[in-house]
């Protein structure tokens, strides 16, 4: 135990009186937070440049440019189609959206996106960004067109109300005159010739004589015009008859109109133009985009820190002037072994402490009590995994450069199968079960459980388990690979 | 009854890729000796001091140290052996007190142990101002002097030194010798060292001349020069500076080995130095010649050890062709019987 405390020492006094080891170890993770603080301690949304082009920019064209220019995103007019492509194809912008010439909602031609689909980190959240920004705006067109159209048939739901009794009263009326007509001709068919000739040859003047054969040629003439009148109240019979029944057919088409708009539920604009409304909510507490990377900021720190410090130090001891000597002590080397994976592991335990201690200051974020000690033992095994695997690293290579570069490939190979620069559910299902035994993948998602969801440690129990087993596997790798590098000095 | 020797190498062999470096070396250390071990360079002198300590194996032979060997006891030899390699072997990030107390610890020594042993130490290698020094603020010599400090931290019994002065200039070398002494003499504790550095080696009892993957010879400084008596030097200088006629007398004489003309004088080398001085004289004389200086002296360590060196080389060489004659003549009997 003295022993293993002396090397601890020992391995922390030359990191210390090293300037450069300690200032990469020490300031590292303290200024690692504070970029990242002042980066990510927001949840707004990225900085995206939007490249527009259109031959000729209409009202709505512009308005859109408009809607899509504020805080987060810059638009920036380009003056070809070309030019917009490149200005992709470089960088400078991250999307180009193409107008077409005058567009309006007349329009057939559609609003072009020309995305850089090689950044495959970037591209579907720029899309999905300026998807959201267009849809607002879409949203708004749609919402005037469609109270236009509601009015209209509101309107027309209102007229038709108001004049369907007319409708029904003409209705009635022609009927009601169809009846007096009907009376007419039948008063008209009783109405009998009268006979003046019997009068006539009675005696009387001549004056009323010639009166009575005036009234009797009158009389003739009346019933001779009889037939002419009983057919024209025919014909307007017959008119009232028609008018009659178109007005029942109009009386059936605005009942029929009225009956269609009642049947409309939904008249409010709102609700036709998103029948369906969304909210996504966060299953844990609305977080800072610094509090959400966490995880991962501790994984890289704790990767990095752990391959790197572990190698170096291996490394450093074993080209060191002074690993001859303690070799030949009677000092098993096991002890040496657990004395330099204790030293990583304070050192790492104290990075930690640094990142905790800034977040806390920056966001006020501060873990549960009670996930304190399943993080604790979470750290504890993630750190332990990386260090052993610096320490095997660092016993397989025999110089620091070699052993830099066997650190930065593994390292990368580790964080790039894993969540942190692209979701694993982009990789094909064979791969992806391999890839979930990833130590980065096991220690995040263990991580981000216990941080930010405050689970237990039993549900996260294979995590555990696994990692446990890596840190078995790799302290035996790292004794064989000593015991091997022994076999290489004899 | 002679005393048993402290470690004794029985035809060690050791063999990287192919390439022997040591092949059946018999060597053995007595107690409390200083024994020397001079050899060209790469010669196997590391080599040898390493299977010696136990961190390099023998592929053929034994390391016996106080009768048990060496590979099946490793902890013993840990604790009673200290080694300080070519390279200074401390920590040039931590003080002197630190790198001490930090090496003692490996060696299971007690803190209040160190606490007393650490200065008695410093003050014995004349450090003990410079205790709370960086390794790496100290001046070469006293570099030199903290590594055999960390070689003696845990009391060995035997110290074993890589060529211990050799990065070191003339005034500090002779610091280091002198502290190896005292080391030898005052704390009893047997030193092997190594060295290219034939100067130095006056203060072994003994020296071991490494040649051809083998000890070729042992002995004490003025043993090894009796041995190689027939490289006697005479000089001589004579009034009329004139040796033309002494070089033709002795061209082909096979009782001198080398005669030059140097500075002035003329050096012969011989196995017959009294008949041959004799003879130089007389012919001095005949020639009417004055003789102004003469010296005998016995061979140089420089001289012993070339000559050692070449009687090896020249044996290595006759026992290859030996080797080669009789592997043809094995061929050739060997063809002629299947001929047969």
């Amino acid at each position: 135990m003295i022993r293993i405390l002396e090397i601890i020492k020992k391995n922390l006094k030359l990191l210390v009186r090293s300037k450069t080891s300690a200032l990469i170890v020490l300031v590292g993770p303290l200024l690692l937070m504070l970029l990242m603080g002042l980066a990510f301690n927001s949840s707004s949304a990225l900085d995206i440049k939007v490249g527009t082009y259109s031959e000729s920019y209409s009202e709505l064209s512009t308005g859109i440019k408009t809607q899509l220019q504020d805080d987060s995103f810059k638009v920036v007019e380009m003056s070809s189609e070309q030019n917009c492509l490149d200005a992709v194809k470089r960088g400078d912008v991250h999307i180009c959206v193409v107008f077409p010439k005058d567009l309006s909602v007349q329009s057939t031609e559609n609003v072009i996106f020309h995305v850089d689909k090689t950044r495959m980190n970037l591209v579907y959240l720029v899309i999905n960004s300026i998807s959201n920004k267009l849809s607002v705006k879409s949203s708004e067109l749609s919402t005037a067109l469609t109270t236009t159209l509601v009015n209209a048939v509101n309107n027309i739901n209102s007229d038709v109300t108001g004049n369907s009794e007319s409708i029904s009263q003409l209705g009635v009326n022609l009927n009601q005159a169809v009846t007096e007509v009907n009376n007419a001709q039948g008063a008209l068919a009783n109405i009998q010739m009268p006979n003046l000739t019997e009068i006539m040859e009675g005696n009387m003047s001549d004056d009323v004589l010639g009166d009575l054969k005036s009234a009797q040629t009158k009389i003739d003439n009346f019933f001779a015009m009889k037939g002419n009148i009983d057919t024209a109240i025919n014909s307007a019979k017959e008119n009232l008859n028609t008018a009659s029944t178109n007005n029942q057919k109009v009386q059936d088409v605005v009942k029929k109109i009225n009956d269609n708009i009642n049947s409309i539920q939904i008249k409010e604009v709102s609700k036709i133009v998103t029948p369906i409304k969304t909210e996504i909510k966060p299953i844990a507490a609305e977080k800072t985009y610094l509090d959400s990377s966490l995880p991962s900021v501790l994984m890289l720190v704790l990767l990095f820190a752990g391959v790197f410090l572990a190698s170096t130090i291996i490394i450093s001891e074993k080209t060191s002037r002074a690993y001859f000597r303690n070799f030949i002590t009677p000092t098993n080397y096991a002890i040496f072994l657990i004395g330099n994976y204790l030293s990583n592991l304070l050192v790492l335990i104290l990075q930690t402490l640094v990142i905790f201690a800034v977040m806390f200051s920056v966001t006020k974020f501060l873990p549960s009590s009670g996930a304190i000690l399943n993080l604790f033992i979470i750290i504890l095994l993630v750190s332990s995994v990386f260090i052993l695997l610096g320490m095997l690293i660092g016993y397989l290579f025999k110089n620091e450069e070699t052993a830099t570069i066997g650190s930065i490939t593994i390292s990368f190979v580790l964080i790039f199968f894993s969540n942190i620069i692209l979701p694993t559910e982009t990789l094909p299902a064979t791969i992806r079960s391999i890839v979930n035994f990833n130590p980065v993948m096991l220690g995040e998602t263990a991580l981000r459980r216990t941080l930010l969801f405050e689970e237990s440690l039993s549900s996260i129990s294979l995590h555990i388990y696994v990692l446990l087993g890596y840190v078995v596997l790799l302290f035996v790798l790292v004794y064989l690979a000593r015991e091997l590098t022994k076999r290489r000095v004899n | 009854m002679p005393q048993p020797p402290f470690i004794q190498l029985t035809g060690i062999s050791k063999i990287f890729n192919k390439n022997i470096v040591l092949e059946d070396l018999n060597l053995s250390v007595g107690y409390g000796e200083i024994l020397g071990i001079i050899g060209k360079s790469g010669s196997g002198k590391t080599t040898l001091l390493n299977i010696i300590i136990g961190f390099l194996k023998p592929d053929k032979g034994s390391v016996i140290f106080q009768s048990r060997n060496i590979h099946k006891d490793e902890i013993n030899v840990d604790t009673q052996f200290g080694f300080a390699s070519q390279e200074f072997s401390f920590y040039d990030k931590l003080t002197v007190d630190e790198n001490l107390r930090y090496f003692g610890s490996l060696y299971k020594i007690k803190d209040k142990t160190l606490d007393q042993r650490i200065p008695e130490l410093l003050k014995f290698v004349d450090l003990e101002d410079k205790r709370n020094l960086l390794a790496s603020n100290l001046s070469t010599g006293m570099k030199k002097r903290l590594d055999i400090a960390c070689s003696l931290i845990h009391d060995p019994k035997i110290l074993i030194l890589d060529e211990p002065t050799s990065d070191l200039d003339t005034f500090l070398r002779r610091d280091i010798i002198a502290l190896l002494k005292k080391i030898n003499k005052e704390k009893e504790v047997t030193i092997v060292l190594t060295s290219h550095l034939l100067d130095e080696l006056d203060i072994c009892n003994r020296i071991a001349i490494l040649n051809n993957k083998q000890i070729v010879a042992t002995g004490s400084s003025d043993e090894l020069k009796e041995k190689c008596s027939n490289n006697m030097e005479i000089i001589l200088e004579i009034a009329s500076g004139n040796y033309g006629y002494l070089q033709k007398m002795y061209k082909s004489d096979d009782r001198v080995s080398k005669s030059l003309v140097k500075d002035g004088k003329f050096i012969l080398y011989t196995s017959k130095s009294e008949t041959i001085l004799r003879e130089l004289l007389s012919e001095i004389n005949s020639h009417g010649d004055k003789l102004l200086d003469v010296d005998v002296n016995k061979p140089s360590l420089n001289e012993v050890f070339e000559y050692f060196v070449n009687a090896s080389n020249e044996k290595a060489i006759v026992t290859k062709k030996e080797d080669k004659i009789k592997k043809k003549n094995d061929k050739d009997t060997g063809d002629n019987k299947e001929e047969s």
